[in-house]
Parts: structure tokens; sequence; C-alpha cells
């Protein structure tokens, strides 16, 4: 196997060295166009430091912290998604103790599932995790390359779909973040080839979306999904540095740019009722409230390895921190109205 | 006119109370001097908003677009911004936290007559001309009356108050293809949530799915999955539908507590609070109580009351106690429920020992009829009374017998049963292919004996009956059915024949109130209750009547000086032998505190307890207890003890208890038990040290020998302060066993346990969490000598700046497995669907049968996940370059783990007999340059290797081992490309007692590439060529083979989209074969290609069909389609 090994690293470097002085001219040009996007995203006009949320129309306020380190058996190690039912219970996956763990809509514990493995019931490292339909929550698990069923009370339905039983159709699959409608139906992002899989209510297989490109419809550095209210998606992508809005059959809608760098932390997604959708860049910490037309309604640049977004059901947004062990409710609220001080 | 009239002056005066726009402008403005006429069709609504409440229906439909505005008293709402609304539904939806009791003003224009909403297209019919009435006069002329609404209530609109929103999803689709039936699927999701009335709030889904799915992948009963869970919360009560806790816990002989399937509500009023519940039992009810396997974290096995464990457990039904203390589910707190399997496992959490007393409360799904459930409580609070009652009631739907059909012969044998279980049995053996032959045994009869699956010639049943009542005994589990052997006549717990299920009824009242004046406090309760186990029967029904009492006196106040508060209870008990119910009386192991055997019956007893307690003003309690309890069994027990407890910087705890039973008419009459405890614990600032002791010995009434054992135990331990960042436990604890052997105590066995246990700030850049036990087993008397670990290791660092990050877990527990062998038959050329080492491929020779052994073999477990990444800093292009490892392995060993079995090496788990299963994956990836345009990499080397020999006879590895690089480019805003690098090794290894074996390396090398163009929004077509070439290790030619075709997407207008993928394959060389012998072809289709189209028919419904056609050179196509439809609401 060596001997194929070295001329293709050896040729591999020629070419990237070789193309290494022309894109440096390139990348001059756009640094300056990047960077004045980035500073806006991020709530700073290109000319100067200036409050974050002060020009924004909302505003985020922490209500609630679930999983602080002193709750015990509730206290989370790295969350790294979120979900909320119709009845306001919050789903968290916790990556670093390889569980899914349950709480009520004012945070108290509820139960868990889930442990170090990879038999039935067990969970490696998982990542994301989604309502599906009204009745049941979908858990990514992410080493074990499967999608987990649990129903509301938290308890083990099945296996909902093998990832790994589909690379023998669809190649090598990396998947790092799920969404689903409320049809059930899931969308995967299989970051190795910067695509979505689409799988029905049932797990099965339907279509993929996208793949490597810089078009609209395309993506590179695949990271995030959301699914809106009529079946749209909403993606995220780490190295094309933007959020795309999708209709259900993965025509391009809309598209803005996002102030993130390429690498490989999570982009989580959400998107509530009237299609506002939230963006977190876990390597900055920042958080962002778009409009559906990407217009910045609220931002927020302190949060602690953010890796799961979920809107609840009356209104308030939930975010994993996997960097602080916790997830945090966000009420959003106007501006201009004056609210208590938050926890 | 009338009414228009006054739709317009009401209309005016909302508009004049309405509170003007904040605008100071506004506020400023002059009156007007002239009367203004206002348009109808225009106004100013106002609603509260509502905690939690983001949608509210306005009273106007059809608003007129961009006519509304809306504020409040501190500001006005901008559109978009601040709120949504749809002017169709008048559905006003806001986009922030709303603020309880602020009033929101909302003018706008609308329909002043809006039709309806939803419009029914009707067909018209004339009527049949009807038979001319001769006594009918003419009909005076003009137009006939109107008609008019029988009431004024229009069903569209929503009564005050009422705020309900609704959405969900509805899919339909059908999939086809040519080697399968046209098949439905279909979806309904419903949630439904709100505000029915103030105060009166409404959630509410529904979920229907027609695949259901098992932990294993099948499917399984359509209703078990379909759910309608709702929830109505009032000021004064609520309710719930679906699936329901249903809680009543009042006194103590009418207590029921389950999960089940119906409708509970509750409601209070004044001082009345009463709850009601109509379901049908998911399950029945039963306990188990047992002791641990030294070691054995599990699994172990719940069966049902006959002893039978082939049961499910109604999930989520279950309380699980360990030693007295409750135990909370899930993997990572304190135990597993495999509930398909009904298996419970504990977690390292909670170390298991022989001496682990295990209750499990559950409820294992019904197998015999359907049930119902109804149950009724209330209770009556008025100062210094109470009274409450509570009655349920549980039966068999008789007329619905589940997995049987019941003829009347079987109803004649239930009806001549009786109330007895061993009667109800109707014939069970029958000629014809089955699993048994018959033998002629020693003693001269004929016996039927198991000849294998299907391999007998007689299909014979077995009914379990009273132990010692029948003539078999349960053995091995073959191919997943139970085998039979003949024990002897009267000798076994199984004989011939087909258990008839039998019906059950069981009824409960009680009652109970009581007195509180100053100290004294008194509380009468009694109870009685109806069980017929066979209600088909009226034979014994004279016999199913039961009663009990309970009485209890307290007196309870402050005592003069240092004495602080004390109190006594006198307490009285009786329980007839009849008595039934609904959850048992005795807490888990109860019977051990009277001197009783844990398999003794302690429900239906008498007794008698007198308890007292002080509590001085120096702190602590002191506790006493004296008691005295018979049963019917005449058995009788004298009990009583003393404990104290104090809390501050020096804790203390002791506790001494004695127990003098006796058992009349055995030969060794005398009992009981005597149990002693203590500990002490200093809080020191920085330090908590605690010593502790404890010795308990019991003796059981017995007919054949003096019985009895013995332990004690001593530990030392040495903690952090609770109020630390840094939590720390060491602790050491010695424990000798001892048992009853002519007449004295001889120690069997000495345990040494060893804790550690070490937890770092989480939020530190480094942190850690480490979990160490060991628990060593030395033999005295006894020679078993063992050892068991559990331990959990958590590491997790981060260094920011330097781009550095990385964790480790580490999981290990002790586990138990049931034995299986793989037996491979012999059926016929073509006749089976296995080969000889019984892999499955389509059309074989062979046959495959698993043999599981009911048997548990202790298995040592060890689990490792582990990631470790470099975020390199750079600039530009490099911006985003890493390089990452991750390690994942599980590895199970019969008996003890090795060292490094957490860190399981590929070599290890391919090469090591002595391991039962092993995995390991090893990842490291490098991306370099991700931003670049030219020139993004990344490279990847993965190996995943399993070995599995969990049979006792067959075994199989596997190897893959892959190398990658991925070169990307981006050189127009257009254009972009892909070049994808593979090389991959795969070996498989097959061993099978008394065949050859198989064996077969794979070698792959592969180069994938593809140009993306994309010139717009509405195209993009793609080229893709796929170039592999693949071999057999030891064969010399390669399969080659060339795939190319695009990869085509346009766009439908501003709805659809359709896309097309077609590739062409170029094979040459010897056919390709698979790694594993399977009935799946090998290799590339020659042509392959799908299709799709996705319309969006309407804002909130798109439709979608997909067609893939595959076609090989020597097989018929295979073509597959789905077609679906997917409405959101």
């Amino acid at each position: 196997m060596s001997r194929h090994l070295l001329p293709l690293v050896l040729l591999l470097l020629l070419a990237w060295r070789a193309a290494g002085a022309a894109e440096a001219a390139a990348d001059a040009d756009s640094a300056g166009a990047g960077a004045r996007a980035d500073s806006a995203l991020a709530g700073q006009p290109a000319g100067g430091p200036a409050p974050v949320a002060d020009s924004l129309p909302l505003r985020l306020r922490p209500t609630l912290t679930i999983g602080a380190a002193h709750e015990d058996r509730a206290a989370l190690g790295e969350p790294s998604g979120v979900a909320c039912d119709a009845f306001g219970r919050i789903y968290v996956t916790d990556a670093e103790q390889h569980r899914l763990v349950r709480f009520d809509a004012q945070g108290t514990w509820l139960g868990e599932a889930g442990a170090l493995g990879s038999d039935p019931g067990d969970l490696r490292r998982p990542a994301g995790a989604a309502p599906v339909g009204s009745a049941g929550v979908a858990v990514l698990d992410r080493e074990n390359r499967r999608i987990v069923l649990y129903d509301l009370f938290g308890r083990l339905v099945g296996v909902l779909a093998d990832l790994a039983a589909l690379e023998d159709d669809l190649g090598r699959l990396d998947p790092v973040a799920i969404a689903a409608d409320r049809g059930g139906a899931l969308y995967v992002v299989d970051a190795d080839r910067d695509r979505v899989l689409v799988l029905d209510f049932s797990g099965r297989f339907v279509r993929t979306l996208g793949g490597y490109g810089t078009a609209g419809g395309s993506f590179r550095g695949l990271s995030g999904v959301g699914a809106d209210r009529r079946g749209g998606l909403v993606t995220t992508e780490r190295a094309g540095a933007r959020v795309q809005r999708l209709d259900a059959g993965g025509e391009p809608l809309a598209s803005w740019p996002l102030a993130v760098q390429p690498g490989r932390g999570a982009l989580p997604v959400a998107v509530d009722e009237s299609g506002r959708i939230a963006v977190a860049d876990e390597t900055s910490g920042r958080l962002w409230l778009f409009s559906p037309s990407g217009d910045l309604l609220a931002a927020r640049d302190d949060l602690a390895r953010p890796r799961g977004l979920a809107f609840a059901s009356e209104g308030s947004l939930l975010v994993a921190e996997g960097g602080a062990g916790r997830v945090r409710r966000f009420s959003i609220e106007s501006a201009r109205t004056a609210a208590p001080p938050g926890r | 006119m009338r009414t228009s009239t006054l739709s317009l002056v009401a209309l005016m005066i909302g508009a004049t109370l309405a509170p003007s726009r904040p605008a100071a402008a506004a506020a400023a403005a002059p009156a007007p001097r002239d009367t203004v006429l206002a348009d109808p069709g225009c106004g100013t609504l106002a609603l509260v908003q509502r905690s939690g409440t983001l949608v509210y229906q306005l009273p106007r439909t059809f608003l007129r677009a961009g006519s509304d505005s809306l504020w409040t008293r501190e500001r006005s709402w901008r559109r978009g911004a601040d709120y949504l609304l749809d002017p169709l539904r008048g559905e006003l939806r806001l986009l922030h936290a709303p603020v309880p009791g602020d009033t929101l003003w909302i003018s706008a224009c609308w329909l002043v007559a809006p039709p309806a909403l939803d419009w029914e297209v009707q067909t018209y019919r004339a009527p049949a001309p009807a038979a001319r009435d001769t006594s009918a006069t003419r009909a005076p002329a003009g137009p006939a009356p109107a008609a008019h609404p029988a009431t004024g209530h229009s069903p569209s609109t929503a009564p005050s108050g009422t705020n309900l929103s609704l959405n969900g999803n509805k899919t339909i689709a059908v999939d086809f293809g040519s080697s399968q039936d046209a098949f439905l699927r279909q979806s309904l999701d419903l949630a439904v949530s709100g505000t029915l009335a103030p105060g009166v709030q409404l959630t509410g889904v529904l979920s229907d799915r027609n695949l259901p799915l098992t932990s294993t992948g099948s499917t399984q009963d359509l209703q078990a999955l379909d759910r309608v869970l709702i929830e109505v919360t009032a000021p004064q009560g609520g309710a719930a539908l679906g699936d329901v806790p249903l809680s009543l816990q009042q006194g103590e002989f009418g207590r029921l507590d389950r999960q089940v399937q119906g409708v509970r509500g509750e409601w209070s009023v004044g001082g009345f609070h009463g709850v009601v519940a109509a379901a049908n039992s998911q399950g029945e009810y039963f306990r188990m109580q047992f002791y641990g396997t030294e070691g054995l974290q599990g699994p172990y096995q719940l069966v049902d009351r006959d002893g039978n464990a082939g049961i499910s457990v109604v999930a989520g039904s279950e309380v699980v106690t360990v030693d007295g203390t409750r135990l909370a589910r899930g993997e990572a707190a304190d135990y597993a429920m495999d509930y398909e399997r009904a298996r419970i496992t504990f977690t390292n959490r909670r170390p298991i020992a022989a001496t682990s007393r295990i209750t499990v409360d559950y409820q294992y799904t019904l197998n015999r009829y359907r049930r119902n459930l109804a149950g009724a409580s209330g209770r009556w609070d008025s100062g210094r009374f109470f009274l409450y009652t509570q009655a349920m009631s549980e039966s068999d739907d008789r007329g619905r017998p589940l997995n049987v059909t019941l003829s009347p012969a079987d109803l004649a044998a239930l009806a001549a049963a009786g109330d007895s279980a061993d009667a109800a049995v109707s014939p069970g053996a029958a000629a014809g292919p089955g699993d048994y032959d018959t033998v002629r045994v020693a003693t001269g009869q004929v016996a039927f004996a198991f000849a294998g699956p299907d391999s007998g010639r007689f299909n014979v049943q077995f009914a379990r009956v009273t132990a010692g009542q029948g003539d078999y005994q349960d053995s091995l589990v073959v191919a997943g059915r139970t085998a039979y052997r003949w024990v002897g006549a009267g000798r076994g717990a199984f004989r011939v024949g087909r258990a008839l299920p039998l019906a059950e009824a069981h009824q409960l009242w009680s009652v109970g109130g009581g007195v509180r004046a100053g100290a004294l406090k008194l509380e009468v309760e009694g109870a009685a209750s109806k069980f017929d186990p066979n209600t088909f029967s009226s034979l014994d029904d004279n016999h199913h009547t039961g009663g009990a009492g309970r009485a209890q006196l307290g007196l309870e106040g402050g005592l003069p000086g240092l004495l602080g508060k004390g109190g006594l209870a006198l307490s009285a008990r009786a329980v007839s032998d009849r008595f039934a119910p609904f959850t048992q009386l005795e807490q888990p192991f109860e019977q051990e505190d009277w001197g009783l055997p844990v398999a003794g019956d302690l429900e239906h007893a008498r007794r008698v307890e007198l308890t007292g307690f002080l509590r001085p003003r120096m702190g602590g309690e002191l506790r006493v207890l004296a008691g005295r309890l018979t049963t019917p069994a005449a058995f009788s027990s004298w009990r009583r003890g003393v404990s104290w407890q104090r809390e501050g910087v020096v804790v203390t705890s002791a506790r001494w208890e004695r127990a003098d039973a006796r058992q009349e008419g055995l030969l060794f009459a005398d009992g009981g038990r005597e149990r002693m405890t203590g500990e002490l614990r200093l809080r020191l600032p920085w330090l908590e040290p605690a010593v502790r002791g404890e010795s308990d010995e019991r003796r059981f009434p017995s007919d054949t020998a003096r019985t009895g054992d013995r332990y004690r135990e001593a530990g030392v331990e040495l903690g952090s302060p609770g109020r630390l960042r840094w939590h720390a436990l060491a602790g050491l604890s010695l424990r000798r066993d001892a048992r009853l052997e002519s007449g004295s105590f001889v120690d069997q066995s000495q345990a040494r346990t060893m804790r550690l246990s070490l937890e770092t700030p989480a939020a530190a850049r480094l942190s850690a969490a480490v979990n160490l036990q060991r628990r060593l087993i030395e033999p005295l008397a006894d020679p078993h000598r063992g050892r068991s670990d559990l331990a959990s290791v958590r590491l997790k660092g981060e260094d920011a700046p330097r781009g550095l990050r990385g964790h480790l877990d580490v999981e290990i527990t002790s586990e138990g497995e049931n034995e299986q062998v793989r037996q491979v038959v012999y059926v016929g050329g073509g006749k089976g669907g296995y080969d000889a080492l019984g892999n499955y491929i389509g059309v074989g020779d062979y046959d495959v049968t698993t043999v599981v052994s009911q048997t548990l073999a202790p298995v040592a477990r060890a689990a490792t996940s582990a990631h470790a990444e470099w975020q390199i800093p750079g600039q530009g292009a490099w911006r985003g370059t890493r390089a990452g490892f991750d390690f994942e392995t599980d590895s199970r060993r019969r008996g003890e783990l090795r060292m490094l079995d957490p860190f399981l090496s590929p070599g290890a788990a391919l090469g090591d007999g002595d391991l039962w299963q092993g995995s390991v994956l090893q990842r490291l990836e490098a991306e370099l340059a991700p931003d670049s345009r030219v020139a993004a990499l990344r490279l990847r080397a993965e190996r995943r290797v399993s070995g599995d020999r969990s049979w006792d006879n067959f075994a199989q590895t596997l190897d893959d081992r892959s190398l990658s690089a991925r070169w990307r480019t981006r050189p127009t805003r257009v254009l972009s490309t892909e070049v994808e690098t593979s090389v991959r090794r795969r070996v498989a290894a097959q061993t099978l007692t008394g065949t050859a074996g198989y064996g077969r390396t794979l070698v792959e090398e592969s180069a994938v590439g593809q140009l993306v163009y994309t010139p717009d929004a509405k195209l993009k077509a793609v080229g893709a060529l796929e170039v592999v070439r693949s071999r057999p290790e030891g064969q010399l030619d390669y399969t080659r083979s060339v795939r190319l075709g695009p990869d085509l997407g346009y766009a439908l207008g501003k709805r659809g989209r359709a896309e097309l993928t077609l590739r062409r394959a170029f094979v040459t060389g010897p056919p390709a074969v698979n790694l594993l012998p399977t009935s799946d072809p090998a290799g590339v289709p020659r042509w392959e290609a799908n299709a799709r189209a996705d319309y969006r028919v309407h804002e909130t419904t798109t439709a979608g069909v997909s067609l893939n056609v595959k076609d090989w050179v020597d097989r018929s196509p295979l073509t597959t389609g789905r077609a679906e439809l997917r409405a959101f609401f």
C-alpha cells in the first residue's frame, strides 16, 4: 500500500505548493471583503467597535440554566444537541457521557438513557437531537453511525436508521448534524461529502441534497442543518461561510454570509415557527438570530462552545453549550422593552 | 340597517376608548370638530398578552394586507420584527416574548362579511317530484321564507378565550419496484396547544406511523406505537389522555402505582381532592426480590408470576431498589432495562455483590386477555379531621383473549378448573412434524424427547404447573424454542398440554380517616378485596373475599428541659389470608427484619408495634422499636431495636435490632435476626474521615437443619468536603461472610473492596473524573475466588490558544452473556439458504440454528472513546488547518479483564482467542488549507477491526484498513473540482469447529473525480469519473471498473426541481467478489440511473417522485421508485 501512497502524496504536495502563489493574491483581494462581512455579522461595523446588540431590534436574555455542575445527576458533561417537544420537555445529548438526558420545561431532571458502547441502547459521542414528528426524538449516534429513536418518555424505541449500512451505496459517511421536520423526515449532514441525506419518517433513505460546490444548492464545509415548519431547509457552511435557505426540494431560496472561520467546529442551526433562523458558532461562541431573509435581528458572543440549538414551543431559544456543560434558555425580547436582568 | 348602525357606533366607541398611539403628536392633536364617519371595515382590536403564548387568533379574518398596525402603551410594534400577521386567517404571531397582562392594540381593516375559510363543493340534485296532494291548496305567490340559523352560534368562530394553534404533517408515500409489490407508507403527526379558557391550557400530540420499529429493527404491533397524548391543566385540576401514570397513595391497603393507557382526571374543590382514571392495563403487576450475583452487574432476567422468562416489561413501569435505595433508569445512571427481553443490568455506579438486595416492581405485558382498570380516590380535609377512600377494579376481558382462540372444549375445561391453573390444561400433543419424538423411559413409560427444531414426529406443547406436579423440566433454548426433557413423574414443573389462560377479576375498596387533637393523633383504615382467579368458573367462588384493618395512635410533642421533643406511636394491623392488595403491603426484604426467610409470606399477618423517638435539645435523634408479629402459617416473631443519629462536625450513627422468631411445626423452629451498625464521621474543613462497622446475623426456621448466615464488615473512608470544587474519596472495606454449620458460624469467604474517586472542576482547561472499584473475594471455607472491577474514567483537556483539544472516556463493568452455539445442518443441495459456515447466501446446502444456553457466562467489558485534535493556527488559506485522531474500542472478555483491554489493539481484537468480542476504530485525519481555492487537502488513514467469538464453536474477524487523500479546488465562481484517491485492504476470516474455515483478503484501489459547474442557482451540472480496481489477495488479475456519467439538476420554475444522475460502468477482468459470502451481487451495475422531481403544489404541500434503475450484465434490471405527497399545516 505504501508504494501507492508516496507518489500520491508527493503529487499532491507539488500541486499544492505551485498553487500557493496564485492563491495568495486572490486571498489578499478577498480579505478586505471578508473582514467587512465578518465585522458586520459580529455586530461591529467595519469602521470600529460598537456595542453588539444596541442596534438590533431584538435581544436574547438568558432565563434558565440546565445541567450545571452542582446539580449532580442532572450535571451535563458536553451537551452537543438539544431538542424540545410540544409539552416543553427538553432532550439533551451529552457527548462526553454518551447519553440522552430529559428535563422538564423548568429544567428538572426527568431521566436519561444510553451509555458508552455499541450495543442496542448504547451511544458513542451522540451529536444532535431532533423531534421526529410529534411523539419521538431522534438522536444522531455519531461514532456508531446510526440514528436512534426514543419516545417522549425517554424510552428507546429502536434504531431508526443504520447509516453504516448506507455506506455500501453512498460511500463513506461522516454524520455530524441532524434535523427533522414536522412529518418526521430526517436530514443528516454528511460532512465528508458536503451533502444532506434525506430519510423518511421510517428511516428509509430517500435522496441526497447538495454536494461540494460554491453556488447556491451546493456546500463547502457543510456543518449544520435545520428544518422549518413547511419542510424547507436551512444549512450552514463553515468553509463557505454562509447560511442557505432551501425549499423542500433542495432549490436555493436565499443565502447570506456568516462570519465564521473554516475548520471543524459545529455550526448548529434552528428555525422557529415564524421562519426566523438561529445560528451559533462553536469556535467563536457567537449566536445570531436572523430573519427569514437574512436580516440580523439579535446576537450574542458570550457562549461557551455552542453545539446545539432548538426553539421551544413557547418561542424561547435553547442553546447547548459544550464548553460549559450546560443548556441555557434565552428569551427573545424586544431590545426596546425594559426587562429584569437574566441569570 | 339597525345592526349596521349599531356596529358603526360600537366601532366608533371602541376607537374612542382605545388608547391612542403613544406618539406625542397624536396625543397633542386637537379634538375633531366634525363628526367623522369611520369605515365599518376598519377598526381597532385589543388583546391581552399571555405568558408563553405567541400565537393569537384575532376575531377578524380576511384582513387587508398592509393595513395592520400594532402598539402597546409603551411603543409601536414593527411588522416582521415584533410580529407577523396572517391576514387571511387573522392569526397573529409575536416574535418576542409576550409581556403577560399587557394589552396589545391592533388596528386593521377587514372584510365586513368575510366568506368561510373552508369551502366544500356540493352537487345539487333536484328532488324527485312528489305525488300531488289533493288536499293541498295553491301556495301563495311571493318569495320563499329565508332560512335562518337555529342558534346564534357560529361554529367557525372560536368561543371567547379559546386560542388554539394546530400544526402537523401528513405524509403519504408509495414505494414500488420491479422486485417488490407497491407498498404504502403513511404518517400523521399533529400537535395542538393553546388556551381553552382563561387559565385552562391544552397541549396534545397525535402520532400515527405504519412502520413501527423494535430495537432489533423488526416491526411490531401497530397499535403499540400510535400515540395520543393530551394534557389539560386548569387552576382547580387537570386531565391527561394517553400514557398516564395512575398513582393512588392514600392509606396502606389501597395503594396503586401504574403506568396506564387511558384517561386520568383530578380536581380540587375546597378541602376535597379527587382523582379518577379509566384505562387499559398495559401489563400485569409483579415484584421480584432477589440477591445479586457476586460481581455480576447483569443482565438479570425478570419473569412473570409463574416464573416464565419469555415476557416483555411495560416500558417505564419498573421501580428498582438495591439495598432499599430507589434507583434511576438510564445506563449512565443506575441501571438499564431491556424491556423487550425483560432483563435488567446495573451500571458501575451501583456495584452488585452477592449480598445486594435487589427489588424490581414491574408490569409485564399482557399475554392472556385484554385487561381494564378503573380507579377513583377522594380525600377530604377539614381542620383536625380527614377522611379518604379509594376504590379500584381490574379485570380481564374474557371475551378478548390474546394470542389464543378458545374452543368450546377449552371453555368447558376452564369452567371445570375452578381456581386452579394446573387444572386448566388442554391436550398438547399432536402427530405431525414437530420438535419431539417418543422414547421409552426407564420406568417403562413413553415420554417425549426433544429431537431438534422441526426434526421430530410430534408437535408437543408443555404447560407450567406447580413444581413437583409435572413430569418435565425446561432445559436449553434452541433456535428460540425452549426444549423440555422428561425428569420423572411428579418431579418436574411442566406437563404435556396447552395451558389455558384464566381470566381474573380483582376489586378493592378502602376507607380511612383520622383526627388530630393537640399532641394526639388517631388514624384508622379498613379495606375489603375480592380476587377471582378464574371468572370462567363459579367453583371456589366463596373463597375470594378478604379484609384488612389497621389503627394507629400517636402522641407527639415537646418535652421539658433538655429532652426537647418526643413521641410515641402504637399501631396494630391485621390482614386476612385472602386479602389481595394491588401492590405489596410490605417493604422489600421486610421478612428479614422479622427473622422470616425472604420467600416467606409476610403480607397476611397480624402485628402490633410500638415506636418512639426523642430529639433532645443538644441534637440528634434516638428511636426505639418493639413489635410482635404472627402469620397464618404459625410463624411468630418478637422484634425490638434502638437507633441513634446525630449530625454536626462529629457525625455519629448507631443501630441495633433483634428479632426472635419461631415457626411452629418445624423441627428447628427457632430463627431470628440480629443486626448492628455504627458509623463515626468527622467533618473537618479539608478532610472528612469516617469509620464504620456492621454485623448482620440471620437464622431461619427449618425442617432439615439449623440454617443461617452472617456477615461482618468494617470500613474506613477518607473524603473531601462537599463545599470544595475538587471531590476525592478513598475507601477500604473488609467483609467476612459466614454460614451456620453444625450449630456455629464458619467463615466462608473474605471480600476486600477498594474504592477511589476523583473529580476535578469540569470547567477547567484540564478536568478529570475517575471512579474505580476493585472487589477481591478470597476463599476461606468456600474455595471460590473472584475479582470484579468497575471503573469509569473521563479526562478532558483544552488549550485554546494552541488549538489543542482532547478527551478520553473509559467504562469498565462486569456483565453476563448467554453462551451460544451455531449449528449448521446439511439439508441437501440447494435446499437451504446458508453455506457450510452459516453465512446467508440465498440458495445453499445448509440451514443454521443458534442454540442459546440459559446460563449466563460472566463477561468483563471495557469501552473506550478518545479524540485528540490540533487546530493549527494560521491565516489566509491556512485557516482551519487541523489534524485529529479518534480511537474507539469495545472489548468483552470471559472472566477478568486484562490491563490493556480498555486500549484494545487491532492485533488483540484479531488474534486474542480469549477475547469474547472486540472492536477497534483508529482514525487519523488531517485537513490542510480547507479555505484554499486551489489546494484544499484532506488526508485520512482509518482502520476498523472487529472480532466476535461469542459462539462456542464459531468465530469471525474483520479488518478494514483504508488510506485516502482528497483534493478540492474552486478555480472560478462557477467551477469546482474534487479528486479523491484511496487504497483499501479488507481481511475477513471465519472459523467453525469441524470445518475448514474461511478467509479472504480484498485489495482495492480507487480514484474518484468530479467537475462541478454551477452557472446559477437554476442549473447544476456535475461530471463524475470513478476508476476502481480490486482483487482478492493471491489472485494476479484485477477486476477493473470505470464508471462515468453526469449529475444534472435544474429548477422547474420557482416551485420545483428535477435531478438526474446517470452512470455507465465498464468492467474488465475477472468477476468481482465480495468480502464475505452473501446473497448480494458483487461489483457495480453496468447502468445506473436516478431521476427525481420535486414540486411545491401549494404553499403547504410538496410532491415528489423518484425512480432508480440498475442494470447488471447477467441479471434482470432492478427498478425501484417512490412517489410522495407531504402536507404541512
